[in-house]
């Protein structure tokens, strides 16, 4: 990948696994938060806020046991994140969310193949847009009618 | 004996039915269909089309599913052998000489001797779930609340010695699977946990939303940072039918590769993923000739994908007699059965017979069905492959926002889903397996239900799980194995297994 000279290790906060301890540790103290106002254990019994709590607690440890094996050991720098990638592909998908109640699968799935489209580069203007026409009648037909699922297909024109 | 057979006749009763011959073939052909594109795996493929099953009776839908998983396993040795992209661990040692075979012009070959390895193995597989699924879930009835909790702490031993890559970070991920299983009403008091206050989220996180995040949405955005380059072998594909040299050459690898996956498979944990390796170790260490492997020798074929198929069926014995899945694609299925209202475990026998040897039969039959219908149609496969990948993921992404809203009819599924999208990507970018969040999502729900019960049948007392015989056992047993992985000079040796 990087033809930089391979024994320069990253500095401790671009390592993976210190990115991957650090996460864990956000994620057990979040639920360890969350969790706050539930009941732990009755007595002998278990409440439940046991088992999330217990499972918090193990997350936490393993967390800060692999952040500070990565910044003993890991030389392994962290894979960048693109931006692109997420932002159309996810972004296509919320918007999906959004439009399949009001507008139906008729404008919602091709609205989200257009958009999710965008998430690559090598995407051409005029193929996704027919691809996006076809794709749309394949599905209306197998979810709605093969499959019969109850999913709306244009409410604004009362299908 | 004669038990068996009247459970078998039973079982191809309820399989041959012409619309349940005509699921097989569909759930088949479309398994087959998306498994065979390079970069979507058994996981995703059976995430993607767990939808169009929603509408179907239980047993339909079950034995559809299960076309669905040979389908997308068989699919994916086809991608190993012609593109050289394993979709997923267990099909990494078809890529060795599978690929190889295909470059010297012997493609059709690799693919003909897999398909009937494969469905050799099959068939030994099928009659073994129906041999010991029996006696197996008779025993299970003898399964205590504790002892259930033990077992699955072995499993979960067995997931996380066996996931590929660090331990410590397969053992943080079932955590987190069993974190977010947690997540919804609890299941005494009725107390919300963890619910952010939204009101969708009482009900817990969907299954399927959480496996179409993690395996859909995120393999795509994985796809789209590094997309893999793709050796499509231009020789032709050849012959498919190997000749008496090559049978009389894969005949014993075939007999070795189904008993060493079958039993492997049965394991609770993650067992079948190591079937592959291990027919492929055995074959090149009994080889006359051990150089020939990894150039193309037929044995390294043939061993390893009936040791692959056998042990994907056996891995469905824990599963149906325990209701414990060993693996991700097992906890997929468990998904499955709940959405369709049955709870897998030993009273599927007894309570849905129809169902259970239904789905058995439906086993053997999807295998001689992926035999039919694969090889003449290789060539449509082959073309299936060329298709670019600027156009497989508008599909993919279609598919599977439609099949999100398809389970509950709720648009916040879908955005759910976009957001285990991007918590895949992370745990992608964080190099953190994603198959063993999914196992601990599912058995933690089993777990917790196990753990409170028991502890409440001894008033609290936490010493019943080592008073129990059977539960002391399996936790002895758990504490070993997780000791002896741990040894560095085992450690050393695993990843070697795994590098190879």
């Amino acid at each position: 990948m990087d033809p930089a000279p391979a024994k320069r290790r990253p500095p401790p906060l671009a390592r993976t696994d210190v990115v991957a301890g650090l996460a864990l540790i956000a994620l057990g103290a979040a639920a360890f938060w969350l969790t706050a106002d539930l009941a732990g254990s009755r007595g002998p019994l278990l409440g439940p806020g046991s088992l999330p709590r217990a499972a918090a607690g193990i997350i936490l440890g393993l967390g800060a046991l692999i952040a500070i094996l990565g910044w003993l050991h890991d030389d392994v720098p962290a894979a960048p994140w693109r931006l692109r990638g997420p932002l159309f592909l996810l972004g296509a998908v919320l918007v999906f969310a959004l439009l399949v109640r009001t507008l139906g699968l008729a404008v919602a799935t091709p609205a989200a193949i257009l958009i999710g489209g965008l998430a690559s580069r090598e995407t051409r203007p005029v193929e996704i847009v027919v691809f996006a026409v076809l794709l749309t009648a394949f599905c209306i037909a197998l979810f709605r009618y093969a499959l019969g699922l109850p999913i709306p297909i244009a409410p604004w024109a009362g299908l | 004996m004669s038990e068996l057979l009247s459970h078998l006749q039973l079982g191809f009763g309820v399989a041959l039915t012409l619309q349940n011959i005509g699921f097989c073939f569909i759930g088949c052909l479309v398994g087959t269909l998306v498994g065979v594109l390079p970069g979507v795996g058994p996981i995703a493929t059976i995430a993607i089309l767990l939808p169009i099953t929603f509408g179907l009776e239980p047993v339909s839908a079950l034995i559809m599913l299960a076309g669905i998983y040979y389908g997308a396993q068989y699919g994916g040795s086809t991608t190993a052998i012609l593109v050289n992209i394993p979709g997923e661990a267990t099909a990494v040692v078809t890529t060795l000489d599978g690929h190889q075979m295909a470059k010297q012009g012997r493609a059709g070959i690799a693919l003909g001797i897999a398909a009937i390895g494969s469905f050799i193995a099959g068939t030994f597989a099928t009659l073994l779930i129906a041999a010991i699924g029996a006696p197996l879930s008779r025993l299970a009835l003898l399964f205590g609340a504790a002892d259930y909790f033990s077992l699955m702490v072995l499993g979960i031993v067995f997931a996380v010695v066996l996931a590929s890559g660090s331990i410590l970070k397969a053992i943080a991920m079932i955590t987190v699977g069993i974190l977010l299983s947690t997540v919804g009403l609890d299941l005494e008091t009725g107390e919300p946990r963890m619910t952010l206050g939204l009101d969708r989220l009482t009900d817990g996180i969907d299954f399927a939303v959480l496996a179409m995040g993690l395996f859909g949405f995120a393999e795509i955005l994985r796809n789209l940072d590094d997309p893999e380059p793709r050796e499509t072998v231009r020789e032709r594909i050849g012959r498919l039918l190997p000749n008496r040299a090559d049978f009389k050459a894969s005949s014993l690898p075939i007999a070795r590769g189904t008993v060493i996956g079958a039993i492997l498979g049965i394991l609770p944990g993650n067992g079948a993923v190591l079937g592959p390796f291990a027919s492929y170790t055995v074959e090149k260490r009994i080889a006359a000739d051990p150089s020939r492997f990894g150039k193309g020798a037929i044995e390294g074929v043939a061993g390893p994908e009936a040791a692959n198929n056998a042990g994907a069926q056996t891995a469905f014995i824990p599963l149906l007699t325990l209701g414990i899945p060993p693996n991700a694609v097992m906890a997929l299925m468990v998904g499955a059965m709940t959405i369709h209202g049955v709870v897998p475990g030993p009273q599927v026998m007894t309570r849905n017979p129809d169902l259970f040897w239904g789905m058995i039969a439906s086993m053997w039959i999807g295998n001689l069905m992926l035999l039919v219908i694969n090889l003449p149609l290789i060539g449509l496969w082959v073309r299936f492959l060329k298709v670019p990948y600027r156009l497989m993921f508008p599909a993919i992404l279609a598919f599977c926002c439609i099949g999100i809203y398809s389970v509950n009819n709720q648009p916040f599924d879908v955005a759910l889903a976009a957001f285990f999208g991007l918590v895949g990507y992370a745990l992608i970018k964080l190099r953190f397996e994603p198959a063993p969040l999914l196992l601990g999502f599912v058995l933690g729900e089993l777990m917790e239900e196990y753990l409170r019960r028991a502890m409440l049948l001894s008033r609290g007392d936490p010493m019943v799980f080592v008073e129990r015989p059977l539960s002391a056992t399996l936790l002895v047993l758990a504490a070993l194995i997780l000791l002896v992985a741990l040894l560095p000079s085992l450690r050393r040796k695993r990843d070697e297994a795994f590098q190879e």
